[in-house]
C-alpha cells in the first residue's frame, strides 16, 4: 500500500454547477502502483524486482485552481532499504482523475439513494485532497502483526522481439504503453474447443508462459506457452467461481510442468450461443452480448487474482451464427482495457519461441 | 512441532498469494491468533480486495504447503503452523 499523506475528498456539481456535496474518497491504489511499478521496470527506471520499492501518493494540483483541487496524481518511488544510487524518488506518469471514477460512481449512489440527486441526473465532478490532520497509517503500521515484504525478482528471458513478431499475426492496432502478448493459434483453437464442450456453461482456465525482456532494447513482452484448465470450479450458465482448489491444483501443474512458467492471466468463455438461444439470429448480431466483454465479476476477479500490470484476461466469445471469437484484456494506466495482441500461427514452445 | 511455549513471542511465517508473486514475512505472530484472523490481517496487507464487486466479504483460505491442506479459520497458530511455514492465500472468487 502507498503512503498516502492526503484524503481525497469528490465534490459533485450539476449542471447548472451548484454543489451536490463532497464525499469521502476510498481509493485502491494498487492497480495504480502496479501499473506505474512495471512502467519503470520495462523502460529500464526500476529493477525487475518487485516487493523492494517505496511508494508515495502524491497529488497534481490544477494550475487554474490550485490547491486543494487536483487534476491528477502520480507516484513517487524510493528504495525500501535507503541504498538506490539516486536518493531522489522516481515519479510516475501523471494519473487523471477518471481513476476515482468507480469512486464518483459511489458518491453518484450514494446520493441518489439519499434523494440529493435524482434519477439519471448528469453531474460533473471535481477531486480535492487535503492533508490528514492526524497522518495516515498504512495497513502495514497498523497491523497486529509485524511484516515485510520477501523480494521477488520477475525473471524475463533473454528473447528477440522482432524475431517474435516476425512469425506472427497483430489482430490491431498495439499502443507503445502495452506489453506486446503473444498468444498461440493452437492454445487459442484448444480454448474454442473447451468452450464448445462446455455447452451452456461457463469454463475457464490459466493462461501461464513467461515473460521475455528483448535483446534489441529495453521492452518487456509476454509469450502464453498454454493453458492449465480451471478444475474444481463451479460452472454455471452466467457465472464460475474459481474455488481455493481451482488455485492448488493450478500451482500443482505448473510445479509438474517444471518449465519456470508463471501465471500470465486467465480465460474464460461467454457462452452466448446459449444466453441468446430464444433470439433471432439478427437480434443476437446486434446483441451487446455478441461482442466479447468483461463483467463487473470479471474485472473484480482480474484485481483479485491479476494485479500485476502484465496480468491479461482472454475472453472467448461463443455465438450462435458466427465462429468463436476472442478478447484479450489487461491493465493499462491501472484500469483494465480490451487490447490487441499477436497470434502465433505455429505455436510456441515451452519457452515461448516460434514453432515456426 | 510448534506448540505454544511460555516465554515465546511466536513463530515466523512466509505468506504468498496464488501467483506466488507476492510474498510477505511474517515475524512473531502470536501462538494464539487464529488462522482467520491471520488470514484477515494478511490478505489487507497484501493489497488482496476484502470484498467483491457487489460488496459481499471474499472468501480467502489459507493452504499450508507443508500439510498440503487448507487450514481451518478457527485453528490455532501455535498448533497449525511451525517455524518457516508457507502458506498461501488462495480465494473464492466468481467470474461471469
Amino acid at each position: 500500500m502507498p503512503k498516502n499523506d492526503y484524503q481525497f475528498v469528490l465534490e459533485l456539481f450539476r449542471e447548472d454547477r451548484s454543489s451536490v456535496g463532497r464525499a469521502l474518497v476510498s481509493v485502491d491504489w494498487e492497480p495504480a502502483v502496479e501499473w506505474a511499478e512495471f512502467e519503470e521496470m520495462r523502460h529500464g527506471q526500476l529493477p525487475p524486482v518487485f516487493g523492494v520499492t517505496g511508494c508515495a501518493v502524491e497529488p497534481i494540483w490544477q494550475e487554474e485552481v490550485g490547491e486543494p483541487v487536483v487534476k491528477g496524481f502520480c507516484l513517487a518511488f524510493s528504495s525500501k532499504n535507503g541504498r538506490a544510487a539516486n536518493p531522489a524518488p522516481l515519479r510516475s506518469q501523471a494519473f487523471d482523475t477518471t481513476y476515482f471514477e468507480a469512486s464518483v460512481a459511489a458518491a453518484y449512489a450514494n446520493f441518489r439513494d439519499a434523494n440529493v440527486l435524482k434519477a439519471e441526473e448528469k453531474v460533473s465532478y471535481q477531486v480535492l485532497a487535503f492533508v490528514h490532520e492526524e497522518g495516515n497509517q498504512t495497513s502495514e503500521e497498523n497491523s497486529i502483526f509485524d511484516t515485510e515484504d520477501v523480494a521477488q525478482t520477475l525473471v524475463l528471458l533473454p528473447s528477440s522481439l522482432s524475431a517474435a513478431r516476425s512469425v506472427a499475426t497483430k489482430t490491431g492496432e498495439l499502443p507503445e504503453e502495452l506489453l506486446p502478448a503473444f498468444v498461440p493459434a493452437t492454445l487459442l483453437e484448444e480454448i474454442a474447443e473447451l468452450s464448445r464442450a462446455a455447452e451452456a456453461k461457463e469454463t475457464g482456465g490459466i493462461l501461464i508462459g513467461h515473460l521475455h525482456r528483448d535483446e534489441d532494447g529495453a521492452e518487456i513482452f509476454a509469450t502464453v506457452t498454454t493453458q492449465i484448465p480451471a478444475q474444481y470450479t463451479e460452472a454455471e450458465l452466467m457465472k464460475l467461481t474459481f474455488t481455493s482448489e481451482t488455485w492448488t491444483d493450478v500451482r500443482n501443474a505448473l510445479q509438474l510442468r517444471r518449465r519456470d512458467e508463471i501465471m500470465l492471466g486467465w480465460w474464460h468463455s461467454h457462452p452466448a450461443r446459449a444466453w441468446c438461444k430464444d433470439c433471432s439470429v439478427e437480434s443476437q448480431r446486434q446483441c451487446p452480448y455478441a461482442r466479447g466483454f468483461l463483467s463487473s465479476h470479471d474485472r473484480g476477479l482480474h484485481r483479485t487474482m491479476f494485479s500485476r500490470a502484465y496480468s491479461l484476461a482472454l475472453v472467448v466469445n461463443d455465438v450462435g451464427f458466427a465462429p468463436p471469437s476472442f478478447s484479450l484484456f489487461g491493465w493499462k494506466g491501472g484500469g483494465i482495457v480490451e487490447r490487441d495482441f499477436y497470434i502465433v500461427d505455429g505455436g510456441v514452445n515451452a519457452e515461448g519461441e516460434s514453432k515456426n | 512441532m510448534s506448540v505454544a511455549t511460555v516465554g515465546k513471542i511466536g513463530i515466523g511465517l512466509t505468506v504468498s498469494d496464488v501467483s506466488g508473486q507476492k510474498m510477505k514475512k511474517v515475524n512473531q505472530v502470536p501462538y494464539d491468533a487464529t488462522i482467520g484472523e491471520l488470514i484477515q490481517e494478511l490478505s489487507a496487507q497484501m493489497q488482496l480486495p476484502q470484498n467483491d464487486v457487489v460488496g459481499r466479504p471474499l472468501k480467502y483460505q489459507a493452504r499450508l504447503d507443508r500439510e498440503a491442506r487448507h487450514l481451518q479459520p478457527f485453528e490455532r497458530v501455535g498448533e497449525a503452523l511451525r517455524n518457516g511455514d508457507n502458506v498461501m492465500l488462495q480465494p473464492n472468487v466468481d467470474a461471469g
